[in-house]
């Protein structure tokens, strides 16, 4: 397991170092993999590891957009989530090599519900530069590979326009593009991995992080959004064999009620 | 009301629905696109989670999960109980305080499947196909128990059980994977995803094929068949346990003129000849009943059927009304796609 999250690692961390040109400035939060007997359960917090933690600090917000320092300099960043239902987001910020780094990944919580909408925690200014998920996935779904994932990309709250972003896979993919005038950019997630056993229980998610750097008045910014997604449920669902099916329904209801088996069918009903 | 003002109340219950089913469907522009902005997450009609554009959830999604998620994992495992339960209650609650304002007629009202359904009537009416004036009694009577068994076993049953262990986990929310109102709505909102055959397991493949299979049957059904889904849907078992709290309410005021016609039960989308034969109650609300007010406006007796918000009247039997809706409905039915009938 162990091993398995180091290839992880190392693969994002080469492909990053592909687009960047700058491995050593790669800031990522991503789930710690469980030890082999202890398994996550319900209640327990989890424990997520920060690539590029010298000389960060990190902070969690909660839904209510409460702020909690969870200290600095952590490789292993511990999150619960308070009782607090919903989206939370880590958020790790240094100062490397003059540039202003940040790292974000948004993690849902289970507890009670706080009447905060997740908008109010994309909405807020969690970093100078800063990645937001238009939207994040909705409560209790994934990001999914083969279908599109949008993006805001903000600098000092405001929408960075023709910015290039990159989006990296932990299957070695990755896609260019461009945001819009209003600082949003759409991506397909790379179909890139298949899965051996049918169904999204069977498979554990794999990893995306979203990448872009600005320079403004010679002061040099980057930022990271890490996310998780599933693998393309295209691989055990086929539509077209349901649409077939509906086509078998109803030509059976047309059947049955050719037959007429409901009663006065010969006459017209007047009402 | 209405047949002072010279409304056909069908026409502006059809209007209603349309904004309901727009609202429904797309409404997350206004209120927002997560979970937690919804109007309720426990709506009492079946307005699908699973669209991502949609105004709320319906509250049978929540039911499931809490079963199979909350109460049946404590009932196996041993824990707070009640604990296990506040989600189940909270939601109930919220459910309750939404159905008093509307009773059933958020089914005859504000339901997307519901208005789908009449659409296809319609569109099978305008193609001209010969119309069923109503099922045979003894098959509604077979068809009504239906609706109890899928709201105790589908909605309570089954993902209890999963969530015990006694019954897979594909099986923790088995009416979210066979309702049509799930295909419906995604695809109308573009989405094509919902609409196919899972082979992620047995049970999922069975329950995903069911689905489909249904869509189509009841696409077929409508279209000669008033309300053919409505009949074993359990939210309209959910509104019958608690039709007596309801604001709105169906009342009879029998007269022996009553017995001899039974135009009001012609009229009924949901074959409830109970409307025309109950001559002893004044409450005349049934389990099946969707209010659409239908029997109220077929009605040609002055004042014998009533449809009231709490003790005033909305829409009272007018012999005035029943006539021009009469001729309405005639003209209606005669024009078809290919002419005059
Ligand atoms: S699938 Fe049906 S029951 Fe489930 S949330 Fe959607 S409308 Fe409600
Ligand atoms: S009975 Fe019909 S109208 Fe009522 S919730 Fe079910 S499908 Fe909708």
């Amino acid at each position: 397991m162990r091993r398995k999250h180091l290839v992880d690692q190392l693969l994002l961390t080469s492909i990053l170092y592909l687009t960047t040109l700058d491995a050593s400035a790669i800031m990522t939060i991503k789930p710690r993999p469980a030890e082999p007997g202890h398994e996550h359960h319900r209640g327990m917090g989890k424990v997520f590891t920060l690539t590029g933690f010298e000389n960060s600090t990190i902070r969690q917000v909660t839904p209510d957009l409460d702020i909690i320092n969870l200290g600095a300099n952590q490789q292993q960043i511990p999150f619960k989530s308070m009782g607090k239902d919903n989206y939370h987001a880590l958020v790790a910020t240094r100062n490397h090599n003059g540039v202003e780094e940040t790292a974000i990944r948004y993690i849902y919580g289970r507890g009670k519900p706080t009447g905060h909408s997740p908008k109010e925690l994309t909405d807020l200014q969690k970093s100078t530069l800063e990645i937001v998920p238009d939207p994040i996935p909705r409560e209790h779904w994934h990001y999914k590979a083969g279908h599109e994932a949008a993006f805001i990309v903000r600098y000092k709250h405001q929408p960075l326009a023709s910015i290039a972003v990159s989006l990296a896979t932990s299957h070695a993919s990755i896609v260019n593009a461009r945001t819009d005038a209003r600082g949003r950019v759409v991506f397909t997630v790379p179909d890139d991995y298949k899965v051996d056993k049918p169904g999204r229980r069977e498979n554990k998610p794999a990893e995306l992080l979203v990448h872009v750097k600005h320079q403004h008045n010679e002061k040099n910014y980057a930022t990271w959004l890490a996310a998780d997604y599933e693998a393309n449920p295209a691989q055990w669902k086929n539509t077209q064999m349901g649409a077939l099916v509906a086509t078998g329904g109803f030509i059976f209801g047309a059947f049955i009620t050719g037959l007429g088996l409901t009663n006065n069918s010969s006459k017209r009903r007047e009402l | 009301m209405f047949g002072y003002l010279n409304i056909n109340l069908s026409l502006v219950r059809k209007l209603v629905q349309l904004c309901m089913f727009v609202f429904m469907v797309y409404g997350s522009t206004i209120v927002g696109y997560y979970a937690a902005d919804k109007l309720s997450n426990a709506l009492p009609a079946l307005s699908c989670a699973y669209d991502t554009q949609t105004a709320d959830y319906c509250t049978l999604i929540p039911f499931q999960h809490q079963m199979g998620h909350r109460i049946g994992p404590v009932v196996a495992a041993g824990g707070n109980i009640l604990q296990a339960f506040m989600p189940f209650f909270i939601t109930l609650a919220t459910f309750l305080g939404l159905f008093v304002l509307l009773n059933k007629a958020f089914c005859g009202w504000v339901c997307p499947l519901g208005f789908f359904q009449e659409v296809i009537a319609m569109i099978g009416q305008k193609l001209g196909l010969k119309k069923t004036e109503s099922l045979d009694g003894a098959l509604v009577k077979r068809i009504r128990p239906v609706k109890w068994l899928m709201l105790s076993v589908l909605i309570f049953g089954l993902p209890i059980l999963s969530g015990i262990g006694f019954v897979s986990h594909d099986l923790g929310d088995p009416f979210c994977q066979i309702c049509p109102s799930r295909i419906l709505t995604t695809l109308a909102t573009g989405d094509t995803a919902q609409l196919n055959v899972n082979t992620a397991s047995p049970v999922v493949m069975t329950l995903s094929i069911l689905a489909d299979f249904i869509f189509g049957l009841i696409i077929a059904l409508a279209l000669t068949i008033r309300q053919p889904f409505c009949r074993i849907c359990p939210m309209l078992a959910l509104h019958a346990v608690f039709k007596k709290i309801g604001l709105v309410r169906l009342v009879k005021n029998a007269k022996p003129r009553c017995e001899k016609c039974g135009l009001c039960a012609r009229a009924c989308p949901m074959d409830i000849k109970e409307i025309h034969t109950d001559m002893q109650h004044k409450d005349v609300l049934f389990s099946d009943c969707t209010l659409c007010g239908r029997c109220v406006e077929f009605c040609p007796d002055k004042d014998v059927l009533q449809m009231k918000y709490a003790f005033f009247p909305i829409i009272s039997a007018d012999p005035q009304y029943f006539k021009r809706r009469k001729k309405s409905q005639t003209d209606w039915e005669q024009k078809t796609l290919f002419g005059k009938k």
